[in-house]
This record gives structure tokens, C-alpha cells and sequence, in this order.
């Protein structure tokens, strides 16, 4: 199973044309990293964690367009190709596990619409998706149970 | 033991003809506590010393600037830690400082808390406990302000999610926390509402109900790009309207009279200026009374040069958007503030971090504040 996603994996990413995984490391480093910290952990209560946690929301339609409509991601200064590269680096740098096995990256046009409309109250947006996503991913359900 | 007397008497006879030698100057009064008028007169000035290379210390220190005696200029000070933000009431006696304690001094559990001084003895007279989230960073104006005629405070709060705090100002009471995700600070608007600057180069607006919850928002278009030409966020508010200046020397008005920010058309601090100037410092505009604003600026501007001191201050006429005159001064400068009567003072922290004084009227250097005890003053705050 997890051999099957990681060649899905592979087909895919080199599929996305002349993604640079440097670039889009740097890029994370300047734009993100200040607040979600140099391995996507987050701090508890301030930064929700990225880290083994960022591949749930691609469970959802609603989760994928959360990623690219929640403010931090939506009004970055990135330019909407080097976006969806950065997120695309992100997900699979730091939460491949976490992927749905059809996972299918961002494109520069897909994160081109969604960032047109930012969420108004992310932290409640994010924990309605989080509810609904659990009922269909134990092991997520679990992880929140136990957290709170 | 005969000899020990007499010396003990030799003693004592030098001592009595000391104190008779100098037995006509009266004894001077000590611990004697002042208290300071109501009404500030208009050239005293509070200098926010930010204790930049301490910054659990700092303090705000109320100073007389038409003074030349150093010992005269010092009317009082009162504490501010953390890098505290300061503003004024025009309508009561009081002056309001949001900072931030830990139970340990440098650490420890945290509190926030809007105080509120008195004018007239530099005293604490009450407080309001706010969510210990208070954004701490170099003072702002825009990290305080008060709306809706004094009767709210706003904070900006940054946790790295920003919101704004909410406080009944009169009643001092805390009332509510407003979410203002991909925007930071609080401009003041008409009436009970806010302006909030975000980074997709629009404005966000947000109008409160009496219980300060969210009654209604709304976005401007976009009308500054971040990766281009950024405005800065230090903006001169004249007449309730938000003069940005941008990194490469456009200014955009916008208008915070209405129910909306509404965004006019950009024009160029620079003209036909040769030399590359640019706005640059850490407060780098003011307002005066008669309805200018004015703006520390460099020469030979680069990319990243926008905190760079500035070697002259550019006053506008935002009526006519022109250049109405210029300040050469004798110091460069990282730092601004202006007093609010019709002879208006320049305030500004030179490059050696002292507090130099200028008459905005004939330009001139007028003196430099020294001996005032202060290290880092980052913000010069004329009095209301």
C-alpha cells in the first residue's frame, strides 16, 4: 500500500514540470517558516502543526481549498505558480503519510481561483473540516480525541 | 584616652564652625512630590525610551522642549516594560499604555493589561486585563488607538494570529476580540470602527456593535502590491485620512471618513526631485495642526534602505499634493514626532540616539535634549 502511493508519488511529482524542490524550500523559509517553525511543527495553541498533519485536508474538496483559501496561504506575496509549488513541496516534505493515495498536487491556475477568496475565521473553518474529515479517517479522529 | 578627647573635641569644633560658615543658606526641601497640570502646555513632549538593548525596562519621560536647563526640561517619567504603546486622551487627563507583565518579571505566566495614568501625577490609576496576546513589537502608533470619541481603545493583537482587543475605555471594561486574519493593525474610522491593513495590498474594515462584536466588514480592492512597491504601515493621518507612503516615495490616500476605507489615486512624494530620495526611519511621518504631514526622508534610496535614517524632513500640503517645504538636520535622524499647536516643533532621535528639536516655522535647529536619562528613544509623542 504505501509502496503503491510512494510510485503515485513519483509519477505525479515529476509530472509537475520543472517543480524545484530548492526553490520551494527557500520560499517556505521566507514566507512561512517565521510562525510554523523550520520542520512545520507549529507551537501548540498559537500554530496549528503542518507536520505529519497538512495531508488530511487533501481528504476533502473542501479541505484541498482550505489550504490555498486560508489567509497566511491565500495573501502570501508568492506569485500563484510559485504557491502551488511551495505547497505542493510542503505536503509531501512534511506529510506524505498523511496524503490520500490519489493524491493530485495544486496547480498554479487551481491556487490561482481559490486564493480569491480568503477565509474570514480560519481557526472555526479549520475545526468544522477537521470534524467532518474524522468521521471518514479514524486514525485523524483518534489523533484529535486524544489531543483533547 | 586624654588624647582620644581631645581630638573627639577638635572634631566637634570643626564641625560646628562648618556648619555655622555656611548657616545662611536655607535647608533645601526634599521628597517634595509636584503634580503636573491638567492641560500639558504644548511643547511638552513624552519621549518613549524603548530601552531597546534591555527591553524589560523602558520608560516614557515627560520633557519641556523649549527648555534649556536640563534640570527644568524633566517634568517626570513613569515606567513602560516590554516595549509597551502609548497614546493619549484629548477629552480626559489620561494616558493609556498596553504592556505586558510575567508573573517572574522576565518570565513566567503572562498578563496583559491596558493601564491608565493620570496626566497630573504620572500615576497609575487603574487597569483593564486584556487576552495576554498584545503584539510585541517597535511602537506603532497603530498598535493602539482610540474611536468611537474615546470611548474604545482597540490593540492590535499578534499571536501570530492577529485580532484586535476591544475595551471600553470609560467604563474600563474589556468587551470582545475581533479576528482580523491576513491584516494587522488597527487605523482608526469614523464613528465605532476600525481599519486594518493586510497583506493582498487591500484594507479591511470592520464596524462594532455596542457590545463591541463585529457588526458588519468589508475589503477595499487592492491598492498596493507588497512585492513591488510596499506602502509602509506608519501612515500620516490627516483629517481622517490614511496618507501611506510607499518604499519607493508614492504616497495613497485613504479615506477613513465613511463606512468604508475609500482608496484615492497615489502621487508622488518625490516630484521632479533628483537624488534618488525616499521615506526611511522607524516613525517616519507626523502630522501638525494646520493639516500637513510630513516625512523623514534619504537620499539615494536602494532597495531595503527604507529604515534608513533621514537627513531632511518633507512637508506636504495634502490639498494641493505638494512639497509645501523641507527641513535639513544637522543630524540625521531615525525617528519623528511633532507637537500640536500653531508653532509647531519637530521632534526627532538623531543616528547618535539623542533627542535634537527643531521650529517647524523657520526650519532652524533650536537644541538637543541631553541629560534626560533615556538610552533608545524610539518614539517621540507630542502632548494632546
Amino acid at each position: 500500500m504505501a509502496l503503491v502511493r510512494l510510485s503515485l508519488l513519483t509519477v505525479l511529482l515529476a509530472g509537475a514540470a520543472l517543480a524545484d524542490d530548492e526553490r520551494a524550500h527557500v520560499n517556505y523559509m521566507l514566507h512561512c517558516q517565521g510562525c510554523h517553525l523550520p520542520e512545520a511543527q507549529g507551537f501548540e495553541g498559537k500554530v496549528p502543526p503542518m507536520k505529519d498533519f497538512a495531508g488530511y485536508f487533501l481528504h476533502s474538496g473542501e479541505g484541498r481549498e482550505f489550504l490555498i483559501r486560508v489567509p497566511g496561504v491565500a495573501q502570501s506575496a508568492l506569485n500563484d505558480g510559485e504557491l502551488a509549488e511551495l505547497m505542493n513541496w510542503l505536503l509531501v516534505t512534511f506529510s506524505a503519510e498523511q496524503l490520500p493515495d490519489r493524491y493530485v498536487p495544486f496547480t498554479g491556475d487551481e491556487v490561482a481561483s481559490l486564493r480569491q477568496d480568503p477565509v474570514i475565521d480560519p481557526a472555526t473553518s479549520r475545526e468544522l473540516i477537521l470534524n467532518r474529515l474524522s468521521a471518514d479517517i479514524p486514525v485523524l479522529a483518534a489523533e484529535r480525541q486524544q489531543k483533547n | 584616652m586624654l588624647r582620644h578627647n581631645i581630638m573627639k573635641r577638635l572634631i566637634f569644633s570643626l564641625v560646628l564652625v562648618t556648619s555655622s560658615a555656611f548657616g545662611q543658606l536655607q535647608p533645601e526641601p526634599t521628597g517634595v512630590i509636584e503634580t503636573l497640570p491638567e492641560q500639558w502646555p504644548a511643547h511638552w513632549i513624552i519621549a518613549h525610551d524603548a530601552a531597546f538593548f534591555h527591553m524589560s525596562d523602558g520608560k516614557f519621560i515627560v520633557l519641556d522642549a523649549d527648555s534649556d536647563d536640563t534640570n527644568a526640561r524633566f517634568k517626570g517619567f513613569f515606567n513602560g516594560a516590554f516595549i509597551p504603546q502609548l497614546d493619549q486622551s484629548k477629552s480626559r487627563p489620561e494616558m493609556y499604555v498596553v504592556e505586558t507583565f510575567r508573573s517572574r518579571g522576565n518570565r513566567g505566566e503572562r498578563t496583559d493589561v491596558v493601564t491608565i495614568y493620570d496626566k497630573r501625577t504620572l500615576a497609575p490609576i487603574d487597569e483593564v486585563v486584556l487576552p495576554p496576546k498584545r503584539a510585541s513589537q517597535m511602537p506603532n502608533h497603530y498598535l493602539l488607538q482610540l474611536v468611537d470619541n474615546e470611548k474604545i481603545a482597540l490593540i492590535y493583537n499578534f499571536t501570530p494570529a492577529t485580532s484586535v482587543s476591544v475595551v471600553d475605555i470609560v467604563n474600563r471594561e474589556f468587551l470582545n476580540e475581533i479576528p482580523i486574519p491576513g491584516c494587522s493593525l488597527v487605523y482608526p474610522m469614523a464613528g465605532r470602527a476600525f481599519a486594518s491593513l493586510c497583506t493582498d495590498g487591500t484594507m479591511l474594515s470592520v464596524q462594532l456593535d455596542a457590545e463591541g462584536e463585529q457588526a458588519s466588514s468589508s475589503r477595499t480592492e487592492v491598492f498596493f502590491d507588497a512585492n513591488n512597491d510596499p506602502v509602509m504601515e506608519k501612515a500620516a493621518i490627516v483629517d481622517g485620512i490614511a496618507y501611506f507612503p510607499t518604499f519607493l516615495g508614492r504616497v495613497i490616500p485613504v479615506d477613513l471618513n465613511g463606512s468604508e476605507p475609500d482608496v484615492g489615486d497615489a502621487w508622488s512624494l518625490v516630484g521632479d526631485e533628483e537624488g534618488g530620495w525616499r521615506p526611511g526611519g522607524i516613525q517616519v511621518t507626523g502630522t501638525d495642526s494646520s493639516g500637513h504631514f510630513y516625512v523623514l526622508m534619504h537620499p539615494d534610496g536602494y532597495e531595503g534602505s527604507h529604515k534608513d535614517p533621514g537627513t531632511e524632513v518633507w512637508v506636504f500640503d495634502p490639498e494641493t499634493k505638494r512639497r509645501v517645504d523641507r527641513i535639513a538636520l544637522q543630524m540625521p535622524a531615525i525617528t519623528m514626532g511633532m507637537t500640536r499647536d500653531d508653532d509647531p516643533l519637530l521632534l526627532v532621535t538623531n543616528v547618535n540616539l539623542e533627542v535634537d528639536i527643531y521650529r517647524v516655522s523657520s526650519g532652524e535647529y533650536l537644541r538637543t535634549l541631553d541629560g534626560i536619562g533615556a538610552e533608545t528613544v524610539l518614539m517621540l509623542h507630542g502632548s494632546e
